[in-house]
């Protein structure tokens, strides 16, 4: 129910900048992911936005009040922590009800808040238990109850998932999601794990090496990554080396380093004829036979793991590609050895100025 | 596992066989010796009796020792731990180099001979040692303070002593806090005091109370700076021990003091972990 703003915030360890320049809008209501690898510096962001951390520049605006130099205490967010930092000495109900206490809430109310809280995370009958009697989905949810239970105008949530093995996180991803939307809170969720943060979030803003590289709805991302980096961090991709061929009216013609030549539906214009050609493995398409369409090659190796099945297909001239598949999906299988054609949707191959 | 259980404790044996014969032999040899009569001039004479325990209830004089001695101990803990837990947080938050040497510092202490450090508080607090010359030249006070042969010089030196023990204890406690915990109380919005009482100082309570536990039966069973800035007359159960044993040998007065004292103290170990045990399982 609040806005958040983000101006050139930066930290820097002993001239070591972790964080440069972030610039961030977070619409009320909103919910965002930081997505980057580990060392990016998305919860270094976030913890400057909690008040932990002193940011070396930059601003933190929350409803255009500059709050930089207010105390993590006086912030009024709600903080959900990767290592869940509940503490061990208080009951689930008085870990909940320490948030209101500061807030001078007592008595009846005390209770109807901390019963509210507890209820929305289905824990309304654990109120007595202490943190290490429960389980860990079980203390991630207190966790959340606490952080939302003194209404907070922002929620940031820092990893919160990464302790929960996969069928809990599932079940989490989607309650989590369930409570931001009843309660309208702007959140900020720290992740590494690219569809966590593209299927539970408004907008992704992509981090790496502390600066932002995109923001954008989770599709934009995905579809029309802004550089090299986000091309081949989000989604699973091959990434291989060519040239600028020439242009077509309908993108770029890039030649692999090898010898292949394709289409990409980039049509920006590139610092140099050196390119990274990054291509999605799920858009290169695999027919058996050394006829019709497509770029020749062979299968090198196949895998198959039960949701896909992957192939290494080397292409005429020597360059190799992961081509990727759903198992339902009717394409053709060719053995290891087969002479295949290969056929790659231009939209799903992206270029960007190579970096060596 | 439940097979490999005896060989694992068989590792304990020979530590075991060392502690039961130089420890808890000796301590059960004394056993009869502190229920035999004292008799001057003989090493024992025949006959039991209780008189060695009775005398430490019904005498005054150990009344006098045994309220001494436990003023000293509660005295040095509660001074050991007042002061030692700002130093202790100090050095836990502290990083890198400031860190190496806070428990440098610390420690040092613990290096230097017992008895040099107890004359080194002699020369500072005698009546006209360096703080009484100090203060007498400064004209802060017109006759020395009496800082030696009583409490106070007992409290003094046993603190200095037995500090770095409270302090080592407490940073392990601190530096066990769970992860974020403070951090999570800011978030919700205690500020720093809150924060310390409510999350700090009861996640390291157990780490105060095994502290004190510590301070205060090592304070109580201390010899060597009692007997020296307590000097003849300012005596506590230890110096009287050593003193029925080799001034007076009356052995069977000083085996049952000496058991008086360990009883007591094991019963102050017992109650503290069930204390400890109890309050930890109520929250």
């Amino acid at each position: 129910m609040s806005e958040l703003v983000l101006r050139a915030l930066a930290k820097s360890y002993r001239d070591v900048p972790v964080v440069s320049g972030v610039d961030l809008s977070v619409a009320s209501g909103e919910f965002i992911a930081l997505l980057g690898p580990s060392g990016c510096g998305k919860t270094t962001v976030l913890r400057m936005i909690a008040g932990l951390i002193e940011p070396s520049g930059g601003q933190v605006l929350i409803d255009g009040r500059d709050v930089t130099p207010l105390p993590a205490h006086k912030r009024k967010l709600g903080l959900v922590f990767q290592s869940y930092a509940l503490f061990p000495h208080l009951s689930v109900f008085d870990n909940v009800a320490f948030g209101l206490r500061r807030q001078g809430v007592r008595g009846e109310a005390l209770r109807q808040r901390v019963d509210e809280a507890l209820a929305l995370v289905r824990l309304a009958p654990l109120a007595d238990r202490l943190p290490r009697q429960l389980s860990g989905g079980q203390q991630q949810r207190v966790a959340l109850a606490r952080s939302i239970a003194p209404r907070p105008s922002i929620l940031l949530l820092d990893e919160p998932l990464s302790n929960l093995d996969a069928a809990l996180r599932d079940e989490m991803q989607f309650e989590i999601k369930r409570l931001q939307r009843a309660l309208k809170i702007t959140s900020v969720f720290v992740t590494h794990d690219q569809a966590e943060a593209l299927s539970m979030s408004d907008r992704v803003c992509v981090l790496d090496q502390g600066v932002v590289q995109q923001v954008g709805a989770p599709d934009e991302i995905y579809r029309k990554p802004a550089n090299a980096f986000v091309a081949g961090f989000i989604g699973r991709s091959n990434r291989l080396r060519g040239r600028v061929d020439g242009r077509a009216s309908d993108g770029t013609l890039v030649r692999l380093d090898g010898g292949a030549t394709l289409l990409s539906a980039e049509r920006r214009e590139l610092g140099g004829a050196d390119v990274d050609v990054i291509i999605r493995r799920q858009a290169v398409r695999v027919v058996a036979g050394d006829r019709g369409a497509g770029l020749a090659g062979t299968i090198v190796m196949r895998s198959f793991s039960g949701e896909r099945i992957e192939r290494v297909v080397r292409l005429e001239g020597g360059a190799e590609l992961i081509a990727e598949c759903d198992v339902g999906a009717h394409q053709d299988d060719p053995p290891v050895g087969a002479a295949v054609r290969v056929s790659i949707d231009p939209q799903w191959v992206f270029l960007a100025a190579s970096e060596a | 596992m439940a097979t490999q259980r005896p060989a694992g404790y068989l590792l304990i044996t020979p530590l075991g066989l060392v502690l039961l014969g130089v420890f808890v032999a000796p301590i059960l040899l004394m056993v009869p010796t502190s229920l035999r009569h004292y008799d001057p001039g003989a090493a024992a004479a025949s006959g039991w009796t209780f008189e060695n325990y009775t005398q430490i209830v019904t005498d005054p004089y150990f009344h006098g020792v045994l309220a001494r001695t436990f003023t000293m101990g509660a005295l040095v803990t509660l001074i050991c731990l007042v002061v030692g837990y700002p130093l202790a947080y100090v050095l836990a938050r502290s990083t890198g180099a400031a860190r190496s040497w806070l428990t440098l510092l610390v420690v040092f202490p613990l290096l230097l001979n017992i008895v040099v450090r107890s004359f080194g508080w002699i020369a500072l607090l005698a009546n006209h040692g360096l703080l009484n010359n100090a203060l007498l030249a400064m004209h802060v006070v017109d006759a020395p303070l009496k800082l030696m042969f009583n409490l106070t010089g007992l409290i003094i030196g046993l603190t200095h002593i037995f500090l770095p023990f409270m302090v080592l204890v407490l940073v392990a406690a601190l530096q066990a806090l769970p992860r974020d915990a403070e951090a999570a109380a800011a978030t919700l919005g205690a500020g720093p005091m809150k924060t310390f009482f409510l999350v700090t100082l009861p996640l390291t309570a157990p780490g105060m109370f095994a502290g004190s536990v510590l301070v205060f039966v090592l304070t109580i069973s201390a010899l060597v700076t009692p007997r020296l800035l307590g000097g003849p007359a300012y005596k506590v159960m230890a110096t009287v021990i050593y003193d029925e044993f080799l001034s007076d040998l009356d052995w069977p007065s000083g085996a049952a003091l000496a058991f008086v004292l360990t009883v007591i103290a094991l019963a102050i170990v017992a109650i503290a972990s069930l204390l400890t045990k109890r309050w930890t399982a109520a929250r």
